[in-house]
């Protein structure tokens, strides 16, 4: 019978990790795709990361987080741990989140409806530590002992806990085995929110600790308010690039295609994920083709982060979070634009678009508005002129969490490829109820290790057995299909996954954006634009 | 042994009330949070709160007026407060167990309150229909309150995966509930119950010749205490369920002036984050800090 792991194993001070992946515990994937696999189904950690780094959590090392040298390290970085705790639950330190995060802490039944609700928990064989209440209950434990200073009587209500440093490492690496996807909030009676719960934890971690992904924090949010991007690209970069872009989809589209800098006073300041420019040109190139030939007044900005939409922050820092925001709409106010447009990037979204807005005061209360609308406006104005046979092949969408549960654009997008994909099909379940693509909240852009194998193996498991079931009846490799994820990070992580799973080679399905689609129905533009190859 | 009965009901109440006047307190004392809403938010326009879209769906949403569908999020809110809708849907195991408890406890609560209604309004004509009502609705409560309690608490204790969860405070709650069901039902049908017109006006004006089955008086005093212990336990769900699903889950409200001026207070509280990007020292404003660059002021990691 499968060994449960319990609250209390995560202060164990061994260091074996409280439990392994192995490929026959994983649910199986359409297809026969890993039929008869066994042996773990992660790369072993090398030598030197297991030595230095604390990696006691699932055989996967997100973090790479250094393993304190004597026990008095350990004290003060626990010390350190508990000041963080503490100041989580005040207003002074953490208003933006306190009353959600209390009404979680207290009010959770452990019912465990929420289990079946999360696709990492379900598609790592219902391992217990990735159950969305695993990680909530060692908070909640330490919250009532050291928040609510409760004695005896509150660890026989509430539960006892050991707060040492094996249970600091391990909840920190915990907090980034959650996608933030929500769905177990969704599903919810009481309404507590165990993603919530990972979110605030990464905040006391980086907040407090220092403690965050390299790729979000050092090479993500930081390295944006240094360069004004992620990528790292400079204003002058963008602009190169984009001219670069401009030129190649003139040539291929027969097209002129011209992309607008720092028009002041536009209608609309389009904000692309600046990754769309590095790892799929295409897509912002589809952007200007459909602006310019919808007749849309619009602009790019070249300010610092005006040219990226990213805001990592969303996922592990108020304070980045909120510095990258301010950004954003600092630009859009000195441009004197009548709305900001976010492309197609979901976190960006949700960032800007709900997170943002009550930060979003006086002259900086811009308009912001999805791309997905705009689009859909323009698609259905009848001001481009479509062929849909053009997109006579199998397409499905997924939806960004960020996008659709976590903002309700659900319909722009489909009525959208109604109009355009004669083949389109939805996943099961969709809308609301998706699943996510298992790169959310940092993780398609996280691999360090062998975290990519986690993600291919584990968190992302869910929307490729989602997508293969879309295109049960046309798995044929003969068959080309499309999977359109309108979102920067969630078509990083199918791209992973795709080549991860050889589903390109074995089920010719191609991933893209949604603007590669209209693009590729537009009868003014030479035809193909779409291009069959593996990228 | 009536008298104290008595007692216990009046003290029960009054832990009751203060403790729900206190978590009511404590919630909309905190400060102005930012979004975190979570679709499908019911009072959204009737035809997108079908498919769980929200404003945004709109193409220039701020020029247009807000389409609410009130009937809808009441809607909702019965399902989801008398039918556990939530439950049904993701976890019906549950549901065959936690629906008969919590319809138990509503029943019970409209019993008692039928009683006192009842033996307030003694004289009038519908006094007799009153309390036919009480007494429907309190048997009724018991036992499925009864039924609940045993059947969650046994789930508790036997689920595998439940009873890593379980903590000893969970099974005395549901052993509380069942226990004054259980002493109140056997002390009903084992002893000499008066009429409930006179049980329930006796116990509410304290006279001290009310006669009692003890077991029905012990029940009685069991079920006072945890009616004054759930405020301060998880089980005040009832209350926090008005702030988890109004003020966060289905807060896609635009700002206002209160939401403002909420906002302007929070960002001036003075944080004291330890981190080197934020070095919050509580000298600087929430403000003053995610308006400063921290690369300006600190060398970037290499």
């Amino acid at each position: 019978m499968r060994e449960l792991t319990r609250i209390n194993d995560v202060s164990r001070r061994y260091r074996e990790p409280l439990c392994t992946l192995d490929k026959a515990d994983l649910k199986p994937l359409p297809a026969n795709l890993d039929a008869g696999k066994n042996g773990p189904a992660l790369l072993p950690l090398k030598p030197d990361v297991l030595q230095n780094c604390e990696c006691g959590l699932d055989g996967a090392c997100a973090l790479n987080l250094a393993r304190p040298k004597s026990r008095e390290e350990e004290d003060k970085l626990v010390a350190s741990f508990l000041s963080g705790l503490e100041k989580l639950f005040t207003k002074e330190n953490n208003w933006t989140f306190l009353q959600p995060l209390v009404l979680t802490m207290e009010h959770c039944t452990r019912c465990q409806t929420c289990s079946d609700s999360c696709h990492i928990y379900e598609e790592s064989g219902r391992k217990e530590i990735y159950r969305p209440t695993f990680r909530t209950e060692i908070l909640r434990r330490l919250y009532f002992k050291y928040v609510k200073h409760g004695g005896l009587l509150s660890a026989w209500q509430h539960g006892a806990i050991e707060l040492n440093w094996p249970l600091v490492a391990r909840l920190a690496e915990l907090s980034y085995r959650c996608n933030l996807c929500r769905r177990c909030a969704q599903v919810c009676p009481i309404g507590a929110d165990n993603g919530l719960v990972a979110h605030e934890l990464r905040k006391l971690f980086s907040q407090e600790m220092g403690i965050s992904p390299k790729e979000l924090h050092e090479k993500g949010s930081m390295l944006q308010l240094k360069t004004g991007s992620t990528t790292g690209m400079p204003s002058a970069a963008a602009k190169d690039n984009i001219d670069f872009i401009d030129e190649d989809m003139s040539e291929k589209t027969g097209l002129d295609v011209h992309t607008p800098w720092d028009v002041e006073g536009a209608d609309v300041l389009l904000i692309h994920n600046a990754g769309e420019i590095l790892a799929w040109p295409e897509n912002p190139g589809a952007f200007s083709v459909i602006l310019n030939a919808a007749g849309i007044k619009w602009t790019l900005s070249s300010e610092l982060a005006g040219y990226d939409a990213v805001n990592y922050g969303l996922w592990y820092d108020d304070t980045q979070f909120a510095r990258v925001a301010l950004k954003h709409l600092e630009v859009a106010r000195k441009l004197g634009v009548k709305k900001i447009v976010i492309g197609e990037c979901g976190h960006a979204h949700k960032a800007l678009g709900v997170i943002a807005d009550r930060i979003a005061l006086g002259d900086l209360d811009i308009p912001r508005e999805s791309s997905m609308t705009l689009l859909r406006d323009i698609v259905l104005s009848g001001k481009l002129k479509l062929d849909p046979t053009r997109n006579d092949f199998p397409v499905t969408l997924h939806d960004p969490c960020n996008m659709v549960r976590l903002m309700g654009i659900v319909e722009p997008q489909r009525e959208i490829l109604r109009a355009i994909a004669p083949r389109f099909r939805e996943m099961d379940p969709h809308g609301v109820d998706n699943y996510c693509c298992g790169g959310g909240s940092g993780f398609a852009i996280m691999n360090p290790n062998n975290f990519a194998d986690w993600r291919a193996q584990v968190s992302g498991r869910k929307k490729l057995e989602q997508i293969l079931n879309a295109f049960s009846d046309s798995l044929d490799p003969a068959i080309p299909k499309y999977a359109c994820a309108p979102c920067s990070n969630c078509k990083g992580q199918i791209r992973d996954l795709f080549s991860y799973w050889n589903i390109w080679e074995k089920h010719r399905i191609l991933y893209g954006g949604l603007v590669e689609l209209i693009v590729n129905a537009m009868t003014d533009v030479k035809p193909g634009f779409i291009e069959w190859e593996w990228r | 042994m009536s008298l104290l009965t008595s007692i216990a009901i009046y003290v029960g109440l009054g832990f009751f009330f203060v403790g729900c006047l206190l978590r009511i307190l404590q919630y909309s004392r905190t400060p102005v949070h930012l979004r975190w809403e979570l679709y499908p938010v019911p009072g959204e326009g009737r035809q997108r709160a079908k498919h769980g879209g929200s404003y945004f769906e709109e193409t220039d949403w701020w020029k247009r007026p807000r389409e609410k569908h009130l009937l809808n999020e009441v809607s909702v809110m019965f399902r989801e407060i008398f039918l556990l809708h939530g439950v049904w849907k993701s976890n019906r195991s549950l549901w065959w167990r936690s629906f008969p408890f919590h319809t138990g406890l509503y029943l019970l609560i409209a019993g008692c309150c039928f009683s006192a209604l009842g033996a307030l309004s003694a004289q009038s004509q519908l006094a007799g229909l009153i309390f036919l009502f009480a007494r429907i609705s309190a048997w009724a409560g018991l036992s499925l309150t009864l039924l609940g309690s045993a059947g969650l608490a046994w789930r508790r204790m036997t689920d595998k995966e439940l009873r890593i969860y379980t903590v000893p405070g969970d099974l005395m709650n549901l052993g509380g509930f069942a226990l004054a069901c259980v002493l109140i039902l056997a002390g009903a049908f084992g002893g000499t119950m008066p009429a409930l017109r006179d049980a329930a006006y006796g116990l509410l004006t304290f006279q001290p010749e009310l006669q009692l089955p003890i077991l029905v008086n012990v029940g009685i005093i069991v079920g006072a205490a945890m009616t004054g212990y759930i405020p301060y336990t998880h089980m005040a769900h009832f209350i926090a369920k008005y702030f988890t699903y109004h003020l966060v889950r289905w807060d896609d409200a635009e700002k206002n002036k209160a939401i403002e001026a909420g906002i302007a207070k929070n960002l001036a509280y003075l944080p004291t984050w330890s981190a080197s990007h934020i070095a919050g020292d509580g000298k600087r404003s929430w403000a003053e800090i995610v308006t400063t660059n921290p690369v300006s002021v600190e060398r970037m990691p290499k």
